[in-house]
């Protein structure tokens, strides 16, 4: 066939391939004129799109329990620290939300301190242990992609390491020990680790990408921000700050893209679904006297709990209809239904006569219910 | 987790045990006989290991 010029600018009878690589430029090529089924699949990866993220309030934005907590424990919503000094627990960790992130001037950052300056520290590490039911768009062997900012806030003892470690559960879904550093649980992989001395005391964005073990999809995920060693404290000496992080993402993929921005509602109504704080005097709730001395009361859920919760003991009273008010920390859990935003429980203390109808309300401490993995 | 004064509560109508008060790592909770709840599964894992008891309801 013959290439044809007609002379108003028309090429015909090119072969496919017929253009050298190179030639076409972005002019030649008319607006919208690029289909779907022409782009690549590896560029189409790449693409920024919703729900990418799989690590909640990676950005620190959610703290139901306050700041600053200053022992182990959940600080953020769904970031826990433990810290271990000779190999036993060890509490003397300060979580605080601050108010520095390199991503904006409005958003915040999860920031690690000593308790206590005279306690020699092994080991501190913030973990966020994902779901199994959260990880059905992953399968073996895909590549996930860890980005996060952090800067160091001072040195460390020269050998102390920060590392990143993906863990899963040992034995099935979603059944992690209480521990959470270096090889409890099962290490899955080591995406990230450099000496912590040499991380930068401005903001910097590291990335790391491992590839999805059978056992992180049938039975949950863990990422472990550690720094240790033996002794990383060096005998401590000081309650100052150590490092911060934030803007933590986790996706699909071999690319880090930008961090994905949630409203605060959608990240509190995420983080909501394994811890859920009921403030003192937040409101009343209907209730049924159950026998002589209960008062079964439905609590209204923004979603659904991850299972059956612990219910904390703080001090909480209960104060019902008729101006009396239970014993403390009186509450237990009704049977529990995991499709229902409406969680059943038992106030109990009170003098009542059964079947009446009483409201409730919470007094003297907030209530917390904790359904955390 | 550190576990320390874990007791039954029973159902005040039915007399049966439906929780477990105890202290986790300094925290006192009231805690569901649910094998989904991380503190329920790690009362069961230290009791089948012999490292705390659970005591009766009063």
């Amino acid at each position: 066939m013959a290439v044809v010029i007609n002379g108003s600018g028309t090429v015909t009878g090119l072969a496919v391939g017929g253009l050298p690589d190179g030639t076409v430029d972005e002019g030649t090529l008319a607006t919208d004129s690029v289909t779907a089924a022409k782009i690549p699949a590896s560029l189409e990866n790449t693409f920024v799109s919703g729900r990418k993220n799989l690590i909640i309030n990676g950005n620190m934005d959610v703290w139901q329990r306050g700041t600053p907590i200053a022992t182990m424990g959940f600080g953020a919503d769904r970031w826990k620290t433990y810290s271990t000094a000779s190999g036993v627990a060890n509490y003397n960790v300060t979580n605080t939300q601050v108010a520095d992130n390199p991503i904006s001037a409005g958003g915040y950052s999860y920031s690690v301190a000593v308790d206590n300056a005279s306690t020699s520290i092994d080991f501190i590490t913030v973990t966020q242990l994902i779901e199994q039911a959260n990880l059905t768009s992953i399968n073996t062997g895909d590549s996930l992609t860890l980005s996060f900012w952090i800067k160091k806030t001072r040195d460390l003892d020269s050998n102390a390491t920060f590392k990143v470690m993906a863990m899963t559960p040992a034995s099935s879904k979603d059944t992690w020990s209480g521990v959470q550093y270096q090889s409890t649980d099962s290490l899955a992989s080591t995406p990230f680790s450099e000496n912590y001395n040499s991380l930068s005391t401005s903001w910097v964005k590291k990335t790391a990408t491992f590839t999805v073990t059978a056992n992180m999809v049938t039975r949950g995920l863990g990422l472990c921000f550690q720094i240790g060693e033996s002794n990383v404290t060096s005998g401590a000496g000081s309650t100052a700050e150590i490092y911060r992080f934030t803007g933590v993402q986790l996706e699909k993929g071999s690319t880090a893209t930008d961090f994905e921005h949630r409203s605060y509602g959608e990240e509190l109504a995420l983080c909501q679904r394994y811890f859920v704080k009921f403030p003192d005097g937040a409101g009343y709730f209907a209730g049924n006297a159950v026998g002589s001395n209960r008062v079964d009361t439905g609590f209204p859920l923004s979603v659904p709990l991850r299972t059956a919760p612990s219910v904390e003991s703080n001090g909480y009273l209960t104060h019902r209809s008729g101006n009396a008010n239970s014993s403390a920390n009186a509450i237990t859990l009704d049977p529990y239904n995991g499709l229902s935003s409406f969680l059943r429980l038992r106030c109990g203390g009170h003098s009542v006569t059964d079947e009446v109808a009483y409201v409730i309300s919470i007094s003297s401490e907030d209530l917390n219910l904790d359904a955390e993995l | 987790m550190v576990i320390t004064n874990a007791k039954y509560i029973k159902d005040t109508v039915t007399n049966q045990n439906s929780a477990v008060s105890a202290t986790i790592d300094g925290q006192s909770y009231n805690i569901p006989i649910d094998t989904a709840n991380r503190h329920y599964k790690e009362i069961l894992k230290q009791v089948a290991d012999g490292d705390i008891t659970i005591a009766e309801a009063d």
